[in-house]
């Protein structure tokens, strides 16, 4: 449970301190070079850089794509989505849709890179894997790379560390001064890492491990120590005696959704109301109009997951049918990331209020996953391919092992790019201190080169799933002549997918309307469903027959009869808000 | 409209000594209540200024009226009461007294100690319908919802179908239903009494036809969202007018945007249809977690070093996780109940439960002085997802509301009886309760559904025997299930027919009519006309706010006010001083309420030393004061070293409950 332990240590760590970098230092400003289609995957897009992507794929891609601009953040950022959809094979609210965002949380940046990867394979498969092809073809996709643009501007572009530009901008007074984040972590060394802070010291409780000089130890009891640690990067700005207690935020754009939402003294960062965010609603809004969407996957960093709601025990557990259907898209998912798990949010890894999938989940019926992307575990230097087993608890690791060989992946793989060593500095509250530790891009992500396999690997998940939206065909059982004009019309309705052509949860809170199954031209004198096939029974429904309402279960079928009075032929049409639409002549005769 | 209600009223009814100002001859209808702000608004620059909020689904304007000392500052230092007027829509009494209290606070200059923003209607989309030639009571507002998740939208409504102008109800003559005419009144239904072999003979429902031939009658009406639920505390996921999510209408999400963007605002009224100022919040829901009695999660209790099993106070849990938390950080409850997943408060804070019950009797007497007729029905509770809950729970600050008009409560018939009720027995001696006698106790028993084996005698003895008492007595009957009254007629049914009788001339009911129904057959109709629980004829409303109304300046008078009261320089010698400072609350209301503490949501006071002159040894240049009970005093400490001169000021800033400052002389 180390990834979920860690995870659960970084967000209590967060909790303390809201630290992201308001000064922003020289030439962190990226002048971009074009971005051209076929897009990079061994780099990491920064907000502009994705919008040119977006951009870019539209452009090569112009039949099967639109940027659609979805809304704006609070600094008024773009929010862009890309749509695709083959328009030769239907609209796409016609077709089930297919959800993947990215980047909700600032600082998780390779989710970006999963979103973009898995629109370009599509696109760029289009017409040449009959299996990528298919999916295009029958499904519509809707790809939001960056749902918190303004986290990404300041994680990539300005001082950060690994955990800070989670939040949204919304202002807050974290320690309840009166004055709203006016203490926040600086980047003092200009090098855009938020980094930690050292002290020499005597009497610290710190001393340079013997095995590897850019780690510490904490001394024993009666031993004598080197460091104390400052914490991170920063000064005291507001003269209060707290450095850092202060920063922009917090509000976890994760927390803000308006299903089961808490306020903040329940649920740490839900912000003050749902949909607090502008971009968030936005987004929400965006979805709403999108009723055909019936898989999300949003991704994250980190810790190898593929997480289902619910988020917390105050709501039921999930439909038991439902469930099964997660089952099998989630176990699909864990084998095609080697070491990530299928999990179920609250139960294994802690308890959320006002998420997003909860919120997909039970306000849109859309099967929907988290996927936290990466794993520290992935940095070895090692002969042999082993699971890293990484105990964690509130005190420390016993040792450094695991630190000295993530140091050596470092030295020897990323060349020196994770960590930035211990380095004099002159503090204007501290005097003489040193800043150094694992930098902004590194722990929760990859380094660059092992961005694509991660990316495909989980568009491919993706994909599945994708592969799995309600297929829901309309045959013709059989037309039997009963008397003068009257006629028995079965007709049956067959998916054959996995997935119901919608949620039981949808059905059973009546969240939106079933699917419709209507007899068009001619005398319906009765109707209803065959609730035995073999029995002949039918449950006739007593009003309006030649309208009925109903599901499609996953591999399932629903059979109906009809007494039509009537000559010539009718139409029989069956329209589903996520399961597309069927129409058949029916002659009768 | 409603031109059959002018009539004369009893003036013990209607009383009160509050002048009939009013210039409407009716009830405003959305567009009169946007004219009347915008012109109280222009002919009042220097002190009234007109906010649109949004426009509603159904495009009517929301506005809302600032009236203070600052409206033209941006920077405001006046503490802000804000107003929520027709919660529901369904109210237009309430929108009425919000015009009402605009006029009283623009003609007088005194009220402008606070910033005063006035929403006179929050669902126009549902008050504009109390003015179409049909009326029915429908609190969703014009955004199109799929009530009946079927093919269409809107489709099923209620109809008039006797065109008097009104949706009553229709009795369908029915051997499977579960009414029968009421002997003591024809008017009245009852449901029949199964349990003494009498049968049913109707079924009850609204008056209308299946529009849509579905089988099913006025199964989904024009409109959708309910603003008076669709706020975030205890928001009814999946319930009918609820809305998709908290906020999801937009007057309700601007409604919070706005409040939000105003951390001056130090209290909530609501103008509906509960009242907060007479009753007491509800309490009583399960769920709130018990901070006295906290179960840590297993892993909590090993990162902790907790006992396993063991309950722990909120107190007890802070001095646990300090130690774990950086320097300077100070865990807060609020803090680590979200650490914890404690989940959120759902009943009254008891400390806060303490004033609202000691105001609320303050309110009655208030009321029986005024000559008010206070026997009346009681108000609706506040619903989940309201504005009130969401007020109280969310913005943690004192939240009351009024209703302004109920029925009067029917005469009650003498019954025979014990003449004690539960809450009375609580408070009895044991001596009391002997000294009631065996008659009246077998009585009380028997009244209250008390086994069969309790009889007086039993009871006396062991109350004398001291086996128990009247308290623990009261205690188990309050878990007893209650007896049954189903079979008796609708108490508020029965207070209507009295009150339209005796002030309406009998028009606030309409008597059964037989009607021939296009798919039902010979049925008949009748019942309450349409608002007439809560809405009085427009002759009476100005009467019953001028009466009520002015309670409202009682209250906000006892909103906290902080002040520093004294400070104490002790020279420790080289001009280095122990600095004392004592900040009062000068009014009756806490600062915050006990569920602003908790919540951590009202916007904090600090004490601000000017530090020119001065050095900070111990403590903070900004020190946040978390917390000042009503009429209670606090004291803040400080090292300090003075660097030059012979004074410092502090300064005193919150922006509910004030700013003050005072020099320091050393």
């Amino acid at each position: 449970m180390f990834h979920v332990a860690n995870k659960k240590r970084l967000i209590h760590k967060h909790m303390k301190k809201y630290i992201i970098a308001t000064i922003l230092i020289g030439l962190s400003f990226v002048l971009t070079a074009q971005i051209t289609v076929p897009l990079r995957y061994d780099k990491y897009h920064t907000y502009s850089e994705t919008n040119e992507a977006i951009h870019a794929l539209n452009k090569a891609y112009p039949a099967l794509t639109k940027a659609v601009l979805v809304g704006r953040s609070e600094e008024n950022r773009d929010i862009w989505a890309l749509e695709i959809n083959n328009p030769k094979t239907g609209k796409s609210e016609d077709k089930p849709g297919v959800y993947v965002d990215g980047n909700i949380h600032g600082n998780e940046i390779q989710s970006t890179e999963v979103a973009l990867y898995f629109a370009e394979y599509l696109l760029k498969n289009h017409g040449k894997n009959p299996e990528i092809t298919k999916t295009v073809d029958r499904n519509a996709f809707y790809v939001i790379p960056i749902v918190n643009p303004d986290g990404k501007y300041h994680f990539m572009e300005g001082g950060s560390s690994m955990n800070d530009n989670r939040g949204l901008r919304i202002p807050r007074d974290d320690d309840k001064d009166g004055l709203f984040d006016e203490d926040g972590p600086n980047d003092l060394d200009g090098d855009g890492n938020i980094s930690q802070m050292r002290i020499r010291d005597p009497h610290g409780r710190f001393k340079t491990d013997p095995n590897e000089p850019r780690l510490m130890i904490r001394v024993k009891e009666g031993e004598q120590g080197e460091w104390t640690l400052l914490g991170s990067e920063g000064f005291d700005m507001d003269g209060d005696g707290q450095v850092n207690e202060d920063g922009p935020g917090y509000v976890d754009p994760n927390r803000n959704w308006g299903s089961n939402w808490q306020p903040d003294y329940v649920q740490r960062g839900s912000g003050n109301f749902p949909f607090e965010g502008v971009g968030l609603k936005a987004i929400a809004e965006y979805i709403q109009q999108r009723p055909n969407i019936i898989v999300v996957f949003a991704f994250h960093n980190y810790g190898g997951m593929f997480l289902r709601g619910p988020g917390n025990k105050d709501q039921p557990p999930y439909n038991p049918m439902d469930i099964s259907v997660y089952d099998v898209l989630g176990q699909h998912a864990e084998k095609m990331v080697p070491g990530y798990r299928y999990l179920i949010s609250w139960q294994d890894l802690y308890i959320t209020y006002g998420d997003f999938t909860d919120f997909t989940h039970n306000v849109f019926g859309a099967y929907s996953f988290v996927g936290e992307l990466y794993m520290t575990s992935e940095e070895t230097y090692s002969k042999e391919i082993k699971p890293v087993e990484e105990g964690w608890s509130w005190t420390g690791p016993a040792n450094n092992d695991r630190e000295i060989e993530r140091l050596k992946f470092n030295d020897r793989l990323a060349h020196g790019t994770l960590y930035k060593d211990w380095t004099p500095f002159r503090h204007p509250q501290y005097g003489d201190i040193e800043i150094g530790g694992w930098i902004k891009f590194s722990t929760r992500m990859p380094p660059p080169f092992m961005v694509q396999e991660m990316a495909h690997r989980n568009a491919a998940a993706v994909i599945y799933a994708a592969s799995q939206t309600p297929d829901v065909e309309m045959e013709l059982m059989g037309v039997s002549k009963l008397n003068g004009k009257l006629y028995q019309v079965d007709v049956r309705l067959k998916n054959k997918n996995a997935i119901p052509s919608m949620s039981y949860h949808a059905v059973q809170k009546k969240i939106y309307p079933r699917d419709i199954l209507r007899v068009q031209r001619g005398n319906v004198v009765a109707g209803g469903e065959i609730t035995n096939r073999f029995n002949n029974k039918v449950n006739y429904k007593t009003h309006k027959p030649e309208v009925q309402f109903l599901q499609v279960q996953g591999y399932g079928v629903s059979e109906f009869r009809f007494l039509v009075e009537g000559s010539g032929s009718i139409d029989l049409t069956y329209e589903s808000i996520k399961a597309g639409k069927q129409s058949l002549k029916v002659n009768l005769k | 409209m409603i031109k059959l209600y002018r009539f004369v009223f009893f003036a013990f009814l209607f009383s009160g000594l509050g002048m009939f100002m009013t210039r409407a001859q009716e009830y405003y209808t959305p567009k009169q209540l946007v004219a009347e702000f915008e012109s109280l608004s222009k002919a009042n620059a220097s002190k009234a200024k007109l906010h649109s909020l949004t426009r509603s689904p159904g495009g009517n304007q929301l506005v809302i009226l600032e009236i203070g000392s600052e409206v033209n500052q941006t920077e405001k230092k006046n503490p802000a009461i804000f107003i929520t007027a027709n919660p529901e829509g369904i109210n237009p009494l309430s929108s009425h007294a919000s015009v009402v209290l605009a006029r009283m606070l623009l003609k007088d200059d005194k009220h402008l100690q606070y910033t005063w923003y006035i929403l006179p209607v929050l669902n126009p989309d549902a008050l504009a319908r109390y003015f179409e030639p049909v009326k029915w009571e429908n609190p969703r507002n014009a955004m199109t919802v799929n009530d009946d998740q079927d093919d269409a939208v809107d489709e099923d409504g209620p109809n008039d179908l006797n065109r008097d102008g009104w949706i009553t109800d229709i009795r369908i003559p029915d051997p499977l239903g579960a009414w029968v005419v009421d002997e003591t009144d024809p008017r009245l239904m009852r449901r029949a009494d199964r349990t003494k072999g009498e049968k049913g003979k109707f079924r009850i429902q609204l008056e209308g036809t299946d529009d849509d031939g579905d089988g099913q009658y006025n199964e989904d009406p024009p409109g959708g969202v309910n603003t008076g639920i669709n706020f975030p505390h205890l928001f009814p996921s999946f319930s009918p007018m609820a809305g998709q999510w908290p906020g999801s209408t937009p007057e309700v999400h601007h409604l919070m945007r706005f409040v939000f963007s105003r951390r001056e605002i130090a209290a909530t009224f609501t103008f509906g249809s509960t009242n907060l100022c007479l009753v007491p919040p509800e309490g009583g829901r399960r769920g709130s977690v018990d901070l006295d009695n906290i179960t840590l999660p297993d892993n909590i209790v090993e990162m902790f070093g907790a006992e396993k099993g063991k309950k722990y106070s909120m107190d007890e849990i802070i001095e646990m996780a300090q130690p774990m938390v950086p320097a300077g950080v100070e865990l807060t409850p609020a803090m680590v109940a979200s650490f914890l997943g404690l989940g959120g408060v759902v009943n009254p804070l008891p400390e806060d439960l303490a004033w609202y019950k000691e105001l609320s009797e303050q309110y009655l007497e208030y009321l029986k002085k005024s000559g008010f007729e206070t026997n009346r029905l009681d108000p609706e509770k506040a619903k989940d997802g309201s504005f009130e809950l969401w007020s109280y729970y969310h913005l943690g600050v004192p939240t009351f509301s009024f209703n302004f008009f109920t029925l009067p409560k029917p005469k009650e018939e003498k019954k025979e009886g014990s003449g004690i009720s539960i809450e009375q027995l609580e408070t009895m001696s044991a001596e009391e309760f002997v000294a009631l006698g065996e008659e009246k106790i077998n009585a009380f028993l028997k009244e209250n559904n008390a086994p069969e084996q309790f009889k007086a005698q039993q009871v006396i003895a062991m109350v004398k025997g001291g086996q128990t008492n009247p308290r623990q007595m009261a205690g188990m009957m309050k878990s007893m299930p209650k007896p049954q009254k189903a079979t008796e007629a609708d108490p508020k049914m029965k207070a209507l027919l009295e009150y339209s009788d005796k002030y309406l001339e009998g028009k606030g009911f309409v008597n059964w009519q037989t009607f021939k129904h296009p798919t039902l057959g010979s049925v008949e109709i009748g019942g309450a006309v349409p608002y007439v629980f809560s809405t009085p004829p427009f002759s009476a409303a100005d009467s019953l706010i001028n009466t009520q109304l002015p309670w409202i300046f009682t209250l906000t008078g006892k909103l906290p006010k902080l002040v520093i009261r004294d400070f104490k320089a002790k020279d420790l010698g080289a001009g280095v001083y122990a600095l004392d400072i004592w900040v009062e609350n000068v009014n009756y209301l806490p600062f915050p309420t006990a569920m602003g503490k908790r919540n951590n949501q009202p916007a904090p006071a600090v004490l601000l030393l000017e530090s020119e002159n001065l050095e900070i040894l111990q403590g903070l240049k900004r020190t946040p004061i978390r917390s000042v009970e009503g009429l209670q005093t606090i004291k803040l400490s400080w090292v300090v070293r003075l660097t030059k001169g012979k004074s410092v000021l502090a300064k005193l800033e919150s922006k509910t409950a004030g700013y003050d400052d005072k020099e320091i002389v050393f």
